[in-house]
């Protein structure tokens, strides 16, 4: 469903992805690892179109996103760290409001459904978004996911700054909508809520994926031993 | 059959397109109806808007009041003059007072600068005076609040507001990159934004133009009200609104601000409205300056210079000669006329010749002003408008030389009846004394204001720089490319 095929950006001289070969099949949660600056966004980017690569390619249902920008953006849908909405709209006109975009006009009933299924509480539906927490724009955010119904979802760093509660929430979303066959790529520097999230972890540096491990089959303390051996290796490159 | 699927399916991916640019307008409108400072800034143009609209009908009420007053007392006052000789009479006067259109509570144009009233008297054609400028204060320099200078110089400074940060806001506040991520081309989203914005600005203009227009025709006893002209006004408002609603877009759309584009948009406004008018009068004044009293009167000197003088026996020997040989008379008491009324009327039409030598000079001096302010049009669209404005308020300069004209005909009309009945109604002699009939039997002045034709032939050129300013905006959205917005 998301796939990369040698796929390098640079910006100048530097290289921000590095011949990245990747592939998230339906129903999977891939978590990809890594420091500051390892290439994560920017690997987010590629898939969103945000930005051309500079060799190699990204495909999302089996379709080119440089050459196909709009038609893959209908299979995939993205919620980065800070998810942005309108803050003099309501949650639940955010939510009209994107989901009309995408997938035309869902009844205003089905709309707090997908409100509630992404759990925000019925008393924030109608309050204005400036006055929202982070956890609860995120669960809009997953509730536009939800509206547009798409293949893919790309998220980047959705959990970081939420309190324990919020994640373990966010977590249980994820895993629905992967039972629903969606794939998911989520970027993070949660080690512990990649392993108890995904099927697939990644550890990305320098734009390179080092390695890939079952989330079932590693256990916490050999996941935190590579993973700090990448940010080591890092730090002393710097 | 496929003919009809092939139209019906192109009918329902038209409608869905609208739906998509209805959405992100309307998202925009509820936006913009709960951002405070736009909330504010609406209700301040409508307040402020009132407040002229109140002031301008009251200042047109008292201003009526005081012509019917001064029209009554002047007619009452040459009626009722004791009896005298004509051309004494015709040294009396008359005051004649241009005809306004209702639309002048809108924009009152030159009038108060150039006056709306007009002595008329043998001898001199005199400017006109009722010049309201001169019963003001300084701080009048500093702008009238009318409905004209809200809708012309403040509501493009409305719309900056609320369309500046119409794209620079998405950007900033990561909302960009979510629209960007849904399958919705950055052209609906681009129309989206300009219907949002262009709607908020209608629903700001549109109970305005209604308003004005229920007061301005509830307003008795003064002017004309045309519902045409009125209408066109509108147009030409909301021409001139999509103008700076493109150029606001246009210019949110290039930067990478907030900050930026308003600062932008701010010198863009200042430059329209404030630098280009005053620049382009200061040099039409420069390079078409407008005689001064003194040389006005060296000019009339000159050209009156040789002529006869209708007061002055002695200047007229030569006409006297002549006008007796012509008779194939020897004594002026044996003409068929006064020759008296004939010589003042042969000096008044030197008279009239040596105005209109002046008056042609100073008209020429003002189209060429008038010329060079238009060139100015071209880099700002806020001159057309204003031209257009008081055209169809017939406050301009051209309806106050038209009506000028007009005066000076009936000026030399009514000095030749009194010069006339001199002639004709007496032998010799400036002894003669006429009555009230005389009085009473003088020519009507009437005056009609121009037609819509003769308006919109006098407008021409600014309409066409107006619709080329509007022309010119669209082009330049157009140019506008989904990738060149990339945040």
């Amino acid at each position: 469903m998301l796939q990369t095929i040698k796929l390098t950006k640079k910006y100048g001289d530097v290289i921000a992805v590095n011949n990245l070969d990747l592939q998230i099949n339906q129903g999977e949660i891939y978590c990809l690892l890594g420091p500051n600056g390892a290439g994560k966004t920017t690997t987010v980017n590629l898939f969103m179109g945000f930005v051309a690569p500079t060799d190699g390619k990204v495909l999302i249902n089996g379709m080119d996103v440089a050459l196909n920008a709009r038609e893959t953006k209908q299979h995939i849908s993205y919620i980065p760290e800070n998810l942005a909405l309108y803050p003099n709209l309501t949650g639940f006109e955010n939510l009209e409001f994107f989901a009309g975009l995408s997938n035309g006009r869902l009844a205003d009933a089905d709309l707090k459904i997908l409100l509630r299924e992404a759990g925000l509480q019925q008393s924030a539906f109608d309050q204005r978004v400036s006055g929202y927490s982070k956890g609860m724009r995120q669960k809009v955010g997953v509730a536009i996911a939800l509206a547009k119904d798409s293949k893919a979802l790309i998220l980047d760093e959705p959990t970081s700054g939420l309190d324990p509660q919020a994640s373990n929430e966010f977590a249980r979303l994820l895993e629905i909508l992967s039972d629903k066959g969606v794939a998911i790529l989520m970027t993070t520097h949660d080690l512990f809520r990649a392993r108890e999230t995904g099927t697939r972890i990644g550890i990305m540096s320098d734009g390179v994926l080092r390695r890939e491990f079952n989330a079932k089959d590693v256990k916490h303390n050999e996941l935190e031993q590579v993973y700090l051996e990448q940010v080591l290796q890092n730090v002393q490159e710097a | 059959m496929s003919l009809n699927r092939f139209t019906w399916s192109r009918f329902f991916k038209m409608c869905r397109r609208l739906e998509m640019v209805r959405r992100i307008a309307e998202k925009e409108w509820k936006e913009q109806l709960r951002e405070k400072r736009y909330l504010a800034a609406g209700i301040l143009m409508g307040l402020l808007f009132i407040t002229a609209l109140i002031s301008s009908k009251a200042y047109y009420e008292n201003e009526q009041h005081l012509r019917l007053h001064a029209q009554q007392g002047i007619e009452e006052n040459w009626l009722n003059q004791r009896d005298k000789n004509p051309h004494g009479a015709a040294h009396y006067g008359i005051y004649l007072f241009k005809p306004e259109s209702r639309l002048a509570l809108i924009d009152r144009g030159v009038n108060r600068y150039a006056g709306t009233a007009f002595f008329v008297e043998g001898h001199v054609r005199n400017e006109a005076q009722f010049r309201k400028i001169e019963d003001e204060t300084g701080l009048v320099r500093f702008g009238e609040l009318t409905p004209a200078y809200i809708l012309i110089t403040l509501m493009p400074l409305f719309i900056i507001l609320i369309g500046f940060n119409a794209f620079t806001k998405e950007r900033e506040g990561g909302t960009w990159r979510m629209l960007q991520s849904h399958n919705v081309s950055m052209r609906k989203v681009l129309i989206g934004k300009w219907a949002g914005v262009a709607f908020t600005v209608l629903m700001l203009f549109i109970p305005m133009f209604i308003v004005m227009g229920l007061i301005i025709y509830s307003v008795s006893g003064f002017g004309e009200f045309s519902l045409t002209h009125y209408m066109i006004l509108g147009a030409v408002y909301t021409l001139y609104y999509l103008i700076f609603i493109n150029l606001t877009l246009i210019v949110s759309w290039f930067s990478k601000h907030s900050g930026t584009a308003f600062i932008t948009l701010l010198a863009i406004w200042i430059t329209a409205t404030l630098v280009v008018p005053k620049l382009f009068v200061s040099a039409a004044q420069y390079f078409h300056p407008l005689p001064d009293t003194n040389t006005v009167t060296e000019m009339y000197r000159e050209a009156r210079a040789g002529g006869i003088d209708g007061h002055n026996p002695a200047s007229a020997r030569e006409l006297e000669r002549k006008v007796m040989e012509e008779h194939g008379v020897d004594r002026l008491e044996d003409l068929p006329f006064n020759f008296a009324g004939y010589r003042l009327q042969v000096g008044e039409e030197y008279d009239t010749k040596a105005y209109n030598y002046v008056f042609a000079h100073i008209r020429s001096a003002i189209s060429g002003q008038d010329i060079l302010i238009r060139k100015g049009s071209v880099l700002s669209p806020f001159l057309p408008v204003r031209n257009l404005s008081m055209g169809l308020a017939y406050t301009d300069v051209e309806n106050h030389w038209d009506f000028s004209e007009a005066v000076e005909r009936y000026r030399q009309d009514f000095v030749l009846y009194l010069n006339e009945d001199l002639m004709y109604s007496s032998r010799t002699g400036e002894t003669y004394l006429a009555g009230s009939d005389v009085w009473a039997a003088k020519p009507d002045f009437s005056y009609e204001l121009p037609g819509m034709g003769e308006v919109f032939r006098a407008q021409t050129g600014n309409l066409f720089i107006l619709i080329g300013w509007v022309a010119f905006s669209f082009l330049a959205l157009l140019t506008i490319r989904p990738t060149s917005g990339e945040g």
